[in-house]
Formats: structure tokens, C-alpha cells, sequence
């Protein structure tokens, strides 16, 4: 764990207000696979928090705990200090959510989609064509879901998440299958919300949207936390360097010894370190010590990316090794922005 | 909230065009056989003849036209309700509803109950065509257009005709909704219902006519329990030869009902809910 700060923020000498979310000592296995262990972290109002980790990591299975549609193994869920696990129903009238991709009744229109949820949460009608007209979708609301656009069934999904303001918005990639247009309007939708104060937990896999949008993160890897805090604190905890050099094995070895440092990526002539910024003398000392010829050594600056990558450099997840090739290409063609 | 859920559910169904098709099914279907047995009872033999008139003219007309919306309602409406409940795993749309907060069970139940709504009303309208055809066709054939059974209590057995055709339909209904909770696929679902309602008949004549132990056990087969339900004679005492009695198919439906149900309700609610979906 890399860092754990407490993400409620005192609110003085009031009554104490309970946070939007809290989530103590989640764990939920699939048999053997331990999809999340023991995650425990708190979301107070007007935060919004990004849920980042490779594929497999186990942010949906952390979702769906939290609103119910998986059966955690043990663990404690609160919503605005309502236990999620005793009273599901209580809980879940303050939460809005869109899990994965958007999923809606195609026969129906998107007018009766909602109307459908209006009638089982309570919400008056007129607050139907409010949200529509809000996500954009007033003229085609009256037009079956199975002609919507990809990016129309997702801006529903929000309005459906919306429909009965919750004080708790999930987001469990709102972007995911979007065309960039439709990606900017459900990511200029979400930013829009967040700076009205909404209460939001994002996950996504976009880490320049999480670093934009989000003022706290979440890492998970292999089910586990492994870091959490405000992204401005965290990008500023670890430095990331290049080091051009002939004995890359040398300097490799003996990144090895140091368990401050972690290689990021080795090629030939080419490393990329990361470790705390106030090593980066000692670790320059260190190269001087062992005689080993530095051609190049450069502080890249920080990126939610880079520091994310670092995180979860251990995971074996085919996809997060996908993304440390795709950031070897990068480092290799120098400078080639790639997103995940 | 109950309320609403059987609300929602009754809506998503009546909008179902396979729902639609399947009730302008049994009506079309209803009408072919009112011209087929006109037919017969103009050109058949003079028995076929007769036969043919008492089962389109009243009270026959009644019983016969219960009986058609039971026969087709079997097949049709456990294709709906496999239908109905597998649409939720493929578009994904179980979270959509779960996650307003509405428990489980409720859902279910209230699918369930929408599903014997929709029953309701296809043998209504599957019904309502040789009903309606009844005084035309006994004006045209020289019989009374109304005509009274002639047995005690008559008035209390035309009323529970309807019903009994609706709750022999709940078996059905029942072991596919069922079938579809835990397979979570459409077609195992029609698959296993279709299988019981084609093999229930032909296993119990077989076993009944092997006799011993053997002839008992089709007293306690759910769907040839059901099919007693709707066949047993509305205004006579006298049993269909083979069936079981009314009261026994009655217990047996409701028990196993009961249980399948309860075994459903139990099994969807400890269940995760998957999230990919075939979105729709």
C-alpha cells in the first residue's frame, strides 16, 4: 500500500455527517480467485473518486458489491451510514449507477425505459423529461432504445442514473465503446455533474479522463488497494526517470537490491525507474559508486499513467502487460503519447 | 412497491410483441378450428355431424372454447414466459431494475403474476371467438341459440371454467419462468417445458398401462395434473377416462407450484447478477 490517507474531510463541530460511502474490509471470491480482498475505502460529499486497475483487477465485482448485484463474502458497505447489506433497498434509493454498458429494454422508448424506473423508485413524472433534456435526448425520447446510437444509450444510462438525484453517482466505464464525439459528450456530462457537486465514483480505464475529472484515485491490483489518496499528493510521491546507460544489467541488478526502486521497463541501452523523489539523489550516488557510464538520466514528469503503471507493475494480467508493451513502444519512439 | 413492480412487469409484458403475436395466434387459431368444426357439422356423417354441433352451440361451446385457449395457451405461454424472464440476462436488464432497491423475490413474484395476467387474457380472447360464434352458429345449424346445462350448480361451473383453464396454464408458465431463473437460457427452458408437455401424456398412458406402482405415478406428474385441471367436464360428474380427479390435480399442481417457486425465488436470490450482457 502505497498510500492510504483518509479521504473524509472533517466538517468541524457539527453533527458528524456520514460519509457517502463507506466500504470496510470488502471480500468477495469466485472459488479459488480472491476477485477483491479486503478493500476498504470512504467517499465523503462532493468527492469524486476514479477506480483505476489493469483488467481483472476487480473494480467491477467491487461495483456490483456496493449496489448489491453480487454477494460479497464479507466486508461492510454503508450508503450515507445505511448498511447496503441489511437494508439493500434503503441504501440503493441514494444511489444512481451505470455498470459496464448501458443496458435498457430496446422495445421501448426511452421515455418508457424511464418511466419504468420513475414507477419503481417513486420520482414524479415530470422529472423524466427533465433528465432527457438535461443528457441531450428530449427530441428522441419517444423513439425506441434498439435505434439509439451507442452514445444515445449511454447518455440514457445517465439520465437513468440521475433520474431520482442520488447522493451517490457509480460510474463503471461511462466512456467504454464511444466514438470520441460520443466520449466527449459523456465525459463533458460527467464533468459538468462533478462540478455541480455530485458525489461520483468513477471507474474507467481512460487515465487522462480519471486525472481530469477526478480529485482522488483509487488503485486496485489483483483485488487489493494498493494506492488511494488525492491524485495531486500521489502523482508528487513517486519520480519516474529514464536512464540511458551500456550496462543496463548492472544498473538492473542493482535496482534489484534497492526495494525503493522499481523498473518500469528494460530494454537495451534503456531503463525506466521509478521511486521517491527525495531518492533521486541518493540513487544518482549510487550509479556513481558502481562506476556505471549514465548517457542519459531524465525526470519524466508526472502523469496519472506513468504512476499508475507503477502500481500495478506486479500484475500478470495480460492486459496490464499488454499496456507496459504499449509503454515500451512509447518509451522507444520517444515521446509518442499512448492512452489506455 | 409491490404494486408497482406487478406494474412495471404487466407493462414490459403487454409491450412484448412475441406476447402480442402469441395472443393473434390462439385467436387465429381459435377462429380456424370454429370453420373447421362448422365444416365437419355440415358435411360430416350424421354422428360427426352431431358431435360437431353440440361442441359449437351452447353449453358445449363453453367448455370447448376454455378448453382450445388451455391446449394452445400450454405451448404458446411457455415460450412468453421463457421468453420474458431470459430477455432480462441477454439485454442485461435485471441490474437496470435490481438497482432501484426493488427485493429480489418481488421481482420475480411480480413477473410471475404479470405472466398469469397475460394467460388471463389469452384465454380470454382465444376464447371468446367460438363463444361468440356459438348463437350465429346454432341460429344457422336450427338449435337454440342459449342454451342452460341441466345440472345443479350449472352458473358456479361456468364461472370457474375460466379459471380452472387460466391456473392449468400456471404449470406451464411455471416450470419454464423456472427453468429460464436457473439455466438462464431461452431455448433449455422451452425446451424442457415442450418436453413435458408432449411426453407427460404419452409417459402416463404407458405407465397406466403397464399398471401396478407403475400406473400411480402419473399422479404426481405436474403437467398431466394441470392438463386434468382444464379437461375435467365442467358440467358433469363423470371423469375423463385415464385423468385424474379434479381435486387430486389441484393438489398436485399447487404443490409442485408451490415448491418451484419457492426453489426459484431461493436460487435468484442468492445469486450474482452477471454483468456483461449482449447489449441490446
Amino acid at each position: 500500500m502505497q498510500a492510504m490517507p483518509e479521504l473524509v474531510q472533517e466538517s468541524g463541530t457539527a453533527a458528524p455527517v456520514p460519509p457517502v460511502l463507506e466500504v470496510r474490509r470488502l471480500t468477495k471470491r469466485y472459488g479459488a480467485l480472491l476477485a477483491v480482498a479486503e478493500l476498504s475505502f470512504t467517499l465523503s460529499r462532493g468527492q469524486v473518486l476514479g477506480m483505476l486497475g489493469p483488467n481483472g483487477a476487480g473494480k467491477t465485482t467491487a461495483i456490483c458489491a456496493l449496489l448489491g448485484l453480487v454477494r460479497p463474502d464479507a466486508g461492510e458497505i454503508r450508503v450515507l451510514g445505511i448498511d447496503a447489506r441489511r437494508a439493500p433497498r434503503a441504501a440503493l434509493r441514494h444511489v444512481g449507477a451505470i455498470v459496464e454498458s448501458p443496458t435498457f429494454y430496446p422495445y421501448l422508448s426511452g421515455f418508457e425505459n424511464l418511466d419504468l424506473l420513475a414507477r419503481l423508485r417513486g420520482v414524479p413524472r415530470h422529472r423524466i423529461a427533465a433528465v432527457l433534456e438535461l443528457v441531450g435526448l428530449g427530441e428522441r425520447a419517444h423513439q425506441r432504445v434498439g435505434t439509439y446510437s451507442l452514445g444515445m444509450r449511454q447518455r440514457l444510462a445517465i439520465a437513468a442514473a440521475i433520474l431520482h438525484q442520488p447522493a451517490l453517482l457509480v460510474l463503471d466505464e461511462p466512456t467504454n465503446g464511444l466514438d470520441p464525439q460520443g466520449i466527449v459528450e459523456v465525459r463533458e456530462l460527467v464533468r459538468a455533474l462533478a462540478a455541480q457537486g455530485q458525489t461520483i465514483l468513477l471507474c474507467s480505464h481512460v487515465l487522462s479522463e480519471v486525472q481530469e475529472i477526478c480529485s482522488h484515485v483509487l488503485i486496485l491490483s489483483r483485488g487489493r488497494a494498493v494506492a488511494m489518496g488525492s491524485i495531486a499528493e500521489l502523482l508528487t510521491a513517486r519520480a519516474t526517470v529514464t536512464l540511458r546507460t551500456s550496462e543496463t544489467e548492472r544498473v538492473a541488478a542493482l535496482c534489484r537490491e534497492l526495494p525503493w526502486v522499481q523498473v518500469l521497463a528494460e530494454g537495451p541501452g534503456l531503463l525506466r525507474l521509478t521511486f521517491p523523489p527525495e531518492r533521486q539523489e541518493a540513487f544518482a550516488q549510487l550509479l556513481l559508486q558502481a562506476k556505471i557510464p549514465v548517457l542519459e538520466f531524465c525526470r519524466e514528469g508526472s502523469a496519472l499513467e506513468q504512476f499508475f503503471l507503477a502500481m500495478t507493475a506486479g500484475s500478470t494480467d495480460s492486459a496490464s502487460r499488454k499496456d507496459r508493451g504499449r509503454w515500451w513502444s512509447w518509451f522507444r519512439s520517444n515521446g509518442r503519447e499512448v492512452r489506455g | 412497491m409491490m404494486r408497482q413492480a406487478f406494474s412495471v412487469e404487466w407493462f414490459k409484458l403487454r409491450r412484448l410483441r412475441l406476447f402480442r403475436a402469441v395472443v393473434l395466434l390462439g385467436i387465429a387459431l381459435s377462429c380456424f378450428w370454429v370453420a373447421f368444426g362448422l365444416w365437419m357439422a355440415r358435411r360430416g356423417g350424421p354422428a360427426v355431424r352431431e358431435e360437431f354441433a353440440q361442441r359449437l352451440t351452447f353449453p358445449g361451446a363453453y367448455e370447448q372454447a376454455f378448453g382450445l385457449a388451455a391446449a394452445f395457451g400450454e405451448t404458446f405461454l411457455a415460450i412468453v414466459a421463457a421468453t420474458f424472464v431470459a430477455n432480462e440476462y441477454g439485454w442485461g436488464t435485471w441490474r437496470l431494475i435490481l438497482l432501484t432497491g426493488l427485493p429480489r423475490w418481488q421481482e420475480l413474484a411480480a413477473k410471475f403474476l404479470a405472466l398469469c395476467t397475460g394467460a388471463g387474457i389469452f384465454v380470454v380472447a382465444v376464447a371468446l371467438v367460438p363463444l361468440v360464434a356459438a348463437p350465429l352458429i346454432a341460429r344457422s345449424l336450427g338449435y337454440p341459440a342459449l342454451a342452460i346445462p341441466r345440472t345443479d350448480g350449472w352458473l358456479v361451473a361456468a364461472f370457474l371454467l375460466p379459471v380452472r383453464a387460466v391456473g392449468s396454464l400456471v404449470a406451464p408458465i411455471t416450470l419454464a419462468f423456472a427453468s429460464t431463473v436457473w439455466t438462464r437460457s431461452q431455448s433449455v427452458a422451452v425446451g424442457v417445458t415442450v418436453g413435458f408437455v408432449l411426453s407427460e401424456g404419452v409417459l402416463a398412458a404407458l405407465l397406466q398401462g403397464i399398471g401396478g406402482w407403475w400406473a400411480k405415478l402419473p399422479q404426481f406428474f405436474y403437467l398431466w395434473n394441470a392438463e386434468a385441471i382444464a379437461r375435467a367436464p365442467a358440467f358433469s360428474e363423470a371423469a375423463v377416462p385415464g385423468m385424474p380427479p379434479l381435486g387430486h390435480a389441484i393438489a398436485v399442481v399447487l404443490a409442485w407450484t408451490v415448491t418451484l417457486a419457492a426453489a426459484t425465488i431461493w436460487w435468484f436470490a442468492r445469486r450474482d447478477i452477471e454483468v456483461r450482457s449482449n447489449s441490446a
